[in-house]
């Protein structure tokens, strides 16, 4: 029961990320699917694989996902200077 | 040392090049730099022949060696088989990595770090060749696919990012599939080693063949995806054209066609691998023919080749197909698994010279438009490359493509047609060969001279020309005497794959090439085709033929468009298993 | 009813990849696709046992650790790709200021 539960939010979190207009907010929630899927892990019995997924999953593609979304900003701030 | 050790030697070395490599990159000064690099490139390209050689001669006397990483059991170890198989596929990649390396010092590129990616992926090359649980099997592909992807974009302009983004898009979505797969067959067979699946798989019956079906049709359309069938191909001209010309090479060369021949492992192993073969034999075939009717509107040069690729992989996947459905046990699986492999061979050879050669042609012309580049060798020797190799390159690249003896083309396809024989595999592989002349006449034109507009003669000959000029010789030299030599000694190429072919099947026993070969009638044959292609050639000139094929050639492709044509490959494909085992 | 779950996640990713237009979100797409793999896996793995697979001498009826293993790599694989599509598509951005790939394409053919 925990477990559907817990899908059913992921379903929904993922859909919310690709649905958003904001960029920003879809990667808070795709880091948002990534922790609850090792909530899921831990609740299952694979703690290596939990510990995994937040460290890389949510961690890890979230810094680089974050760190394209900033740069991508100040080229549009750049561009909007120079206009 | 024993021989296991030493064959692993095959993957460690390259992979401790790459690290010395990048080890090479933080010293400070600059003798040891540049000796470490060289030890680094020494490692990873020269010294590996010689474990190579030393287990072929092992695998070649039938004494192939399996057995699991760190001693666990077949059921949870990493299983590993150096075989017939495995060995052919390690001598293919290396046979094509080095001349390709050689010319990619002639390119400005950043070498440590192309250097690094290129050994990476040679490691894995043999890795992919030697593993035989279905998980490495995963793990190898998608290395080599993100080795290829990085390859790519080391071109530098933004067409080769979007062909190399759309690449991995649509390829890690495919391998997605594969381990969704992969999922149904553990959950079937409770394990990983394709030996164990083999033994459990044949006790399942009722509905979970179905299950089997599916987990197969994911499999098997995730590899297909790599090797480019019809009607996935459509990733591969883009990315292929737009590489860097070794890279262009390599991937035409190489990492088409291993994820195929290791696709044997996997589909031997099921119940229904001669549906699966008879399948592949047809879609090769179309593929072939596909690839050559696409290529004959295409105006960049390096499109057409990528699309000969296509065509010319057709004919490697139509053989391999009709050795699966014969059966490798039986004489004609085998006599066709092995025309098959060696026109992968020989289609590495010169596919990767042409790329290299038309490339040469392209980088010194500031066009890629077939129509629009003449005078190549004027143009050439203004900028200090010997005009003559390149052209000798591409002609020898050409008379193998089209089947001429005594070039290695002619013995590869006239051993997969003669061994057909007849019926509609047969002609639909006759007419590619006719287009395949055709267009290649075609291509031939941007070495043809005119004389209306007379370039002005001015040499900038320099330092770095005379060195670039060096490798790009040696390069093509080097392919040119491959294609050349193969071609003349094909009977000891047929007999050393023969011989490694049969010694996966356990046995010992070696067969020359059939004398039909070079008897009248297939010398009969190749002039046929190659007179029909140049009626072909003229008759292309016409207004309407010609708009026809760019209407086709030149089509607006879409990105979800590959999507789509993978899905209705896998659905098809399903389906074609489902009505088998509903008639059989 | 959890497959069924996970099975949507998985659509709802390969959705993504196919038909929305925009790069990011076709990565997004393909890291939701990954997640649903690896719960697959995962999820099936749980349902033999019910404790970690930790040996030791008084844990017993431990879940399947194979899936879990398997699994590990391919979550690291998929960061490896996420992070070069990511560094293809910023490139992409950087020179036609768009992340639509039909725009994309013709700017660039164009």
């Amino acid at each position: 029961m925990f477990s559907a539960v817990l899908l059913s939010l992921i379903l929904g979190l993922s859909i919310l990320s690709l649905s958003h207009k904001n960029l920003f907010v879809g990667i808070i929630a795709l880091s948002a699917v990534s922790l609850l899927s090792a909530l899921l892990f831990y609740y299952l019995n694979a703690p290596d694989v939990a510990i995994t997924e937040a460290a890389v999953g949510a961690g890890l593609s979230t810094i680089a996902y974050l760190w394209v979304f900033r740069a991508v900003k100040t080229l549009e701030q750049n561009t909007h200077a120079d206009n | 040392m024993s021989l296991e050790n030493i064959s692993f030697l095959i993957i460690v070395l390259p992979l401790f090049g790459a690290a010395l490599v990048l080890i090479s990159r933080v010293i400070k000064i600059k003798i040891i730099r540049k000796l470490v690099y060289y030890l680094a490139v020494f490692s990873a390209l020269v010294l590996p022949i010689i474990p190579i050689y030393i287990t072929a001669l092992s695998v070649y006397s039938g004494n192939t060696f399996t057995g699991t990483i760190g001693g666990w059991s077949f059921l949870r170890g990493i299983t590993y088989s150096f075989d017939g198989l495995a060995i052919i596929i390690i001598i293919l990649g290396y046979l094509l990595s080095i001349p390709a390396w050689i010319y990619s010092r002639a390119i400005k590129l950043e070498y440590d770090i192309f250097d690094t990616i290129y050994f990476i992926q040679l490691a894995f090359l043999s890795a992919f060749a030697i593993t035989t649980d279905i998980f490495n099997l995963f793990v190898c592909l998608e290395v080599l696919g993100i080795t290829s992807y990085v390859l790519v974009v080391f071109a530098d302009k933004p067409h080769a990012w979007l062909a190399s983004l759309s690449y991995l898009l649509i390829s890690a979505t495919a391998m997605l599939l594969y381990l969704i797969g992969m999922y149904f067959l553990y959950n079937l067979t409770g394990t990983l080693a394709l030996s164990e699946i083999a033994s459990r798989i044949t006790s399942i019956h009722g509905n979970y063949q179905i299950s089997i079906m599916i987990s197969a049709t994911a499999i098997i359309a995730a590899i297909a995806l790599r090797v480019a069938v019809v009607p996935v191909y459509g990733w591969l001209p883009d990315a292929h054209a737009m590489a860097p010309h070794p890279v262009s090479a390599v991937l035409s060369g190489i990492l088409i066609k291993t994820p195929l021949f290791i696709l044997l492992r996997f589909v031997i192993i099921l119940p229904f691998s001669e549906f699966i073969g008879n399948a592949f034999a047809y879609a090769g075939a179309i593929t072939a023919c596909i690839g050559v009717i696409l290529a004959l509107g295409q105006h960049d040069a390096k499109r057409l080749l990528a699309y000969h690729s296509v065509s010319q992989i057709g004919y490697v996947v139509c053989a391999w197909g009709l050795a699966l459905s014969a059966g490798l046990q039986t004489l004609s699986g085998k006599l066709f698994f092995t025309a098959s492999f060696l026109h992968a061979l020989f289609h590495g050879m010169f596919k990767g010279l042409l790329f290299l050669a038309v490339g040469t042609v392209l980088d010194v012309s500031d066009s890629r438009d077939v129509f629009k580049i003449r005078n190549s060798l004027v143009i050439l020797k203004q900028k200090g490359i010997s005009p003559y190799i390149v052209l000798l390159a591409f002609l020898a690249g050409a008379f193998s493509i089209t089947a001429f003896p005594p070039w290695n083309g002619y013995i590869s396809k006239n051993l997969i047609t003669n061994a057909i024989k007849s019926g509609p595999l047969y002609w639909l592989l006759f007419a590619s060969s006719i287009g395949t002349v055709a267009s290649f006449i075609k291509l031939s034109q941007i070495f043809w001279n005119t004389h209306d507009n007379e370039q002005s003669t001015i040499i900038d000959k320099n330092d770095t020309c005379s060195k670039q000029n060096i490798y790009i010789s040696i390069a093509l030299v080097s392919g040119t005497l491959f294609c050349l030599l193969s071609g003349i000694g094909g009977n000891w190429f047929y007999k050393t794959v023969y011989g490694f072919v049969n010694s996966l099947m356990h046995d010992v026993s070696y067969l020359a090439i059939p004398e039909s070969i070079y008897s009248r009638l297939t010398l009969l044959k190749t002039l046929i085709i190659v007179i029909s292609g140049c009626i072909l050639f003229v008759l292309l000139q016409c207004k309407p033929v010609k708009l026809l094929l760019e209407a086709i050639g030149m089509r607006k492709r879409s990105f979800s468009g590959l999507f789509f044509a993978f899905f209705i490959a896998f659905i098809v494909f399903f389906a074609y298993l489902w009505m088998n085992r509903i008639l059989v | 009813m959890n497959e069924l779950l996970i099975y949507l996640i998985f659509l709802t990713g390969l959705f993504a990849v196919v038909f929305i237009k925009n790069i990011i979100k076709k990565i997004f797409g393909l890291g939701i696709m990954n997640s649903a793999v690896v719960l697959l896996f995962i999820v099936r793995g749980a349902e033999i046992g019910e404790s970690a697979p930790i040996l030791e001498n008084t844990v017993y009826n431990v879940v399947d650790p194979i899936p879990q293993a398997l699994m590990l790599t391919a979550i690291v694989i998929s960061v490896c790709i996420t992070a070069l599509a990511l560094g293809l598509a910023y490139n992409l951005y950087l020179t036609y200021r768009t992340f639509d790939i039909d725009e994309l394409r013709d700017k660039i053919e164009s």
